[in-house]
């Protein structure tokens, strides 16, 4: 409808005019340029997609109105508007309007922000604790975060001050977390505890291990063949654990083969090692395959691989806690024993997990004839080796940090009266564990002949490595003073020290990153980068460049951003970025339907997560592009990944490159089993959801949240009606249409994939439908699903370039290069700086863009680029 | 009366001799008991090998029919350093012996004093069972019903499958055992 405009909406117009104060001869100016090509459809009457620009107010300092003109400059800037459709605006009025509006808004922007800093004062994340603390102790395994709230999110991250409030709850639990911290830190007798060495069955004393298999739900076995001494259960299982028990039936060296995945009500662990002393083990173990059948052990049917975690046992240490968390998944090669070791640290109460992890979940607990009427794979385990606590100085690290080389006494009361003795806790042992506590060794304590110069002189080194930066004389005099108001009090030195500690560990110069407003300074910048690639605090390294003033020399970052991500701890950068970027951290928001995807399981699952992991590693070792954001020639998948991918030829539970059949719809992160089990429900699929993701997270288009009262569109899972026909629907409702056309194209072409990732062409149904062939799905898995209607996963981009299937839409996807690079630009620079960008972080991300893709457009070449950036480097 | 130091010497080595005669001279004496944990013929090999690991306890022989064992032993090593002068009696030789056999076998493995009821006035029950062909099982089987009250005796056969008991009639019954069985999970034949 062409309506003339109103007196009122000409003035708002002019006030346009007034406040972008800019027109060039040659071309119009904002408000008739808007007159001309835009009023007709955003006037008052019209108000199309809510906007009115008649009533618009060019009021930049209000933050809704600025994104309101935010928004008009992009539109009109892409193209998208005034709509192609309508008669197009000469390119240089529109290059004019465009111009106009950007400096206006750069403009007021910049007066905003003049002179503050852009990042807000933030706390450390969760994970950022934890860390700082794992590495400023060498605990790399002490639990904090886990008792900590909940951070909040902004801008798509955890990080941002905007989503990082504090509370009198986060302050009660920074408390105990620094005192849980300290406790463990601090060595309380002379000498380490007694390193202990442990063989563990998995059949043991009162486990439930033993009850299943003692019901046929695995064997007992000896030189790989069945144990004469505990025969398989077969008609009759077998009765009376405990007279078992007594007899030594399990204690006999043989090898326990299970059947029976880790479910409900059961979960198998080696219960003979419950940790007493906190630190690092060493532990090994001996898996193999088998197939087992009705009595006879064969060759398996290829590598099967066994699940090794960690499940802390709480109350008394007795019911069927499940992991904490997987320490890895192991290769059990047919019928030849392979041993896998490995370090890990263990928390008080922990024991080691098991599963039989690639096996289907199959039990003959309650099946007639049990064992010996059972045909099918197993996984024997031959023991499990646990050695520790494994301290190669005492005191340990965590302890020096604290005291140095005080010498460590025995208390003695007499010789100090007046003195509250340092209180211990009783070490206690729950479960069922074999290892025992050391016997007390009395009441030891640091020793301190000049407690408040030593007090100095300890706080002197410890308060920069917990501030990260160095610390004044006057605020380390403050810390000595409370050292020295404990003391008067009656504490100990040890005590008092403590104190002392707790206050550092829960002020702010340890829990707040302090940066200086614009520019930050050395040791800013070195904890900028070091909570950005390792998401922890710097280490020696960092700080005495940052001290020696040289970190900021463009060739010394960038030798630092290389040693950083070559280091472990990067590993902790790929998985608190992608647990927010590509939301993997929702992996488990939802379960798949049983009935419909009886194949997913924990495995499954956790080689997805391992899997995107393993692709964003990838692209950062090899510096690969942002195309490779939607495709790709490989994959990085496991044995597991590969059969529901359809790829032949992977053997094995690590995650390694498999270069991708010609044929094969896989690629890039949007094919990836995490990414599409993440965008559905784990029933249905839909465009929209996923669609959205698409836009939001690989191309940082994020689209319009939906209008108010319009019904979300629900998958019909009957069978009768596909998601498109539904969708079509409501597209034709014109206040949807708009956003779908942008939102939907990659949701259609994802829908060649189901809930959990697998390639599909017909849709899965528990109702009407064809019955479904099995494929690749484990025989021993029961399949009730049929096959629905067709999946038509064909589109068109609202460019009106069309696709046939997701392979084309890959192709189109990544002829978008640069749009993908600026998106990846953007969520690493929002991740890294803590905060969300602002219009005038646009030239500096364009920047960055360009000056990545001059190099070839390397991931890692961006991560440089980034570091390198006025943006990160300053506040 | 003095005591000159030298009688007072000899007088302190007499008592001290006096004392040790009863160690010195105690003599091994042997005994037969009653023996629980005999499931089944395989379980002497077990009560062998149980009691070499029992100290100053020895086998002299075994009668499984009637599962009854003999015994050598020196009572008094049994126990420690004895505060009474008195030998210890034999009700307190046959716990301390049943203890220190319990222990060395993970108490699948006991005694008692034999039993006063004569062999002809026992009744000897046959409880076919489903096939154990597991040494726990079959032990689990046997104790459900070895020390119930009117239980002289019990082993288990595997040919046929079943548990055999020798019961006092006036004590127990056929279903007070099969009641036992049921309750340990034993799948009964014909039931």
């Amino acid at each position: 409808m062409n309506q003339p405009l109103t007196v009122a909406g000409l003035s708002a117009v002019f006030a346009l005019l007034t406040a972008f104060a800019l027109k060039t001869e040659a071309a119009l100016g904002p408000a008739a340029y808007f007159s001309q090509h835009c009023t007709e459809c955003h006037d008052k009457d019209a108000k199309k997609g809510n906007l009115d620009l008649t009533s618009l107010k060019p009021d930049f300092t209000d933050a809704e109105n600025f994104a309101r003109w935010v928004k008009v400059h992009d539109r009109i800037a892409s193209g998208e508007m005034p709509p192609k459709k309508s008669a197009r605006p000469p390119a240089k009025d529109t290059t004019s309007v465009v111009k106009a509006l950007r400096e206006s808004l750069l403009a007021a922007e910049q007066a905003r922000l003049a002179g503050t800093g852009r990042t807000g004062l933030r706390r450390l994340t969760r994970a950022e604790y934890e860390n700082t603390i794992r590495d400023l102790f060498d605990m790399p395994g002490i639990a904090l975060q886990g008792n900590l709230p909940a951070d909040g999110s902004a801008h798509g991250f955890d990080k941002n001050s905007d989503a990082l409030d504090i509370s009198h709850v986060n302050l009660a639990k920074y408390v105990e977390a620094a005192e849980h911290t300290l406790e463990l830190a601090t060595a309380t007798r002379p000498t380490a505890p007694t390193r202990q060495y442990r063989r563990i069955s998995l059949m043991n004393a009162g486990g439930f291990v033993t009850h299943v298999v003692m019901n046929g739900d695995g064997v007992l076995l000896r030189n790989k063949k069945p144990d004469p001494d505990f025969p398989p259960a077969g008609e009759w299982t077998h009765v009376d654990q405990g007279a078992h028990e007594r007899l030594g039936i399990f204690t006999t060296n043989s090898s326990t083969g299970l059947f029976r995945h880790e479910d409900e009500s059961l979960s198998p662990y080696f219960i003979e090692h419950v940790t007493i002393y906190p630190g690092r083990y060493r532990v090994r173990t001996s898996v193999w395959a088998f197939q087992w059948d009705k009595g006879q052990v064969l060759p398996a049917r290829g590598t099967e691989a066994a699940r090794l975690s960690v499940v802390q046992l709480t109350g008394d240490g007795r019911g069927g806690q499940h992991p904490s968390y997987v320490l890895g998944y192991y290769d059990a090669p047919s019928l030849t024993a392979k041993e896998h070791e490995l370090v890990t640290w263990l928390n008080h109460n922990e024991i080691i997990g098991f599963n039989v992890a690639s096996l289907a979940p199959a039990a003959n607990y309650a099946r007639k004839g049990h064992a010996m009427a059972f045909t099918g794979p197993g996984i024997a385990c031959d023991w499990l080796d646990i050695e520790g606590p494994l301290h190669e100085v005492w005191p340990p690290v965590a302890h020096r940090v604290l005291f140095g080389d005080l010498p460590l006494v025995e208390f003695d009361a007499k010789a100090n009266p007046g003195v509250t003795p340092p209180a211990r806790k009783k070490v206690r042992q729950i479960g069922a564990g074999k290892n025992r506590p050391d016997p007390e060794q009395g009441l030891w304590t640091v020793r301190s002949e000049r407690p408040l110069v030593d007090a100095d002189k300890l706080l002197a080194s410890f308060l920069p490595k917990a501030f990260r930066r160095p610390v004044s004389s006057e605020v380390r005099k403050d810390y000595v003073a409370k050292v020295e108001e404990r003391l008067k009090a009656g504490d100990s030195f040890e005590f008092a020290m403590r104190w002392a500690y707790r206050a550092a560990l829960c002020s702010p110069d340890f829990l707040y990153l302090v940066e200086p407003v614009v520019k930050l300074d050395d040791f800013a910048l070195a904890s900028r980068l070091s909570f950005f690639l390792w998401n922890s605090a710097p280490d020696a390294r960092l700080t005495e460049l940052a001290g020696s003033g040289k970190l900021r020399d463009a060739k010394t970052l960038r030798g630092e951003v290389e040693r950083l991500l070559k280091d472990k701890k990067s590993e902790r950068f790929v998985e608190d970025f992608l647990g927010q970027w590509l939301k993997l951290r929702a992996i488990a928001a939802n379960d798949a339907d049983k009935k419909l995807y009886p194949e997913f399981g924990p495995y499954l699952q956790d080689s997805m997560v391992a899997e995107t992991r393993a692709y964003f590693r990838e692209l950062l070792e090899k510096n690969l592009d942002a195309r490779h954001l939607v495709r790709s020639d490989f994959v990085m998948v496991n044995e597991k990944l590969a059969k529901h991918y359809g790829i032949a030829g992977v053997s094995g539970a690590q995650i390694r490159r498999v270069p991708l059949p010609a044929d094969c719809p896989r690629g890039g992160f949007l094919t990836q089993g995490a990414i599409l089990k993440i965008t559905a429900n784990g029933t249905t699929t839909s465009p929209v959801p996923r669609g959205a993701f698409v836009m939001d997270r690989i191309f940082g288009q994020p689209p319009e949240p939906p209008p108010p009262n319009v019904a979300a569109v629900e998958p019909d899972v009957r069978g009768a009606t596909t998601i498109r026909e539904l969708l079509d629907k409501h597209r034709n409702n014109a206040a949807c249409a708009g956003c779908h056309a942008k939102m939907d194209p990659p949701g259609f072409a994802l829908e060649s994939f189901d809930v959990i990732g697998g390639y599909r062409t017909r849709y899965r149904s528990i109702g009407e439908g064809d019955p479904a062939p099995r494929g690749a799905i484990d025989p021993f898995i029961g399949i009730s699903f049929k096959l629905g209607p067709p999946v038509d996963a064909s589109g068109a981009l609202p460019d009106e370039r069309k696709f046939a299937d997701i392979r084309e839409f890959q192709k189109l996807a990544a002829a978008d290069s640069p749009l993908l690079l600026k998106n990846l630009a953007q969520q690493l620079a929002v991740y890294a700086t803590g905060r969300g960008l602002a219009f005038s972080d646009r030239d500096a991300i364009a920047a960055l863009v360009a000056a990545t893709q001059k190099q070839s457009g390397g991931v890692r070449t961006l991560v440089h680029e980034l570091t390198q950036s006025r943006l990160f480097q300053t506040r | 009366m003095k005591t000159p130091l030298l009688s007072r010497r000899i007088a302190s080595v007499l008592c001290a001799l006096a004392l040790a005669v009863p160690l010195l001279h105690a003599e091994e004496q042997t005994g037969t008991y009653r023996l629980f944990g005999l499931s089944a013929p395989e379980r002497e090999a077990d009560l062998r090998e149980v009691l070499a690991k029992v100290p100053d306890v020895a086998l002299v022989s075994l009668d499984a029919a009637k599962a009854e064992v003999t015994l050598r032993f020196d009572a008094e090593k049994l126990f420690l350093p004895a505060k009474s002068k008195q030998p210890p009696a034999a009700d307190k030789v046959t716990a301390r012996l049943d203890q220190l056999i319990g222990t060395a076998s993970t108490r699948t493995f006991g005694i008692s004093e034999r039993s006063t009821v004569p062999a002809d006035k026992l009744t000897k029950v046959e409880i076919p069972i489903g096939v154990l062909d597991c040494k726990g099982c079959r032990y689990a089987a046997y104790q459900a019903v070895a020390k119930l009250d009117g239980v002289e005796r019990a082993t288990v056969s595997t040919t046929p499958s079943a548990v055999i008991a020798w019961i006092d009639a006036t004590k127990t019954k056929r279903e007070v055992l099969e009641d036992a069985l049921k309750k340990a999970r034993v799948e009964l034949k014909g039931l």
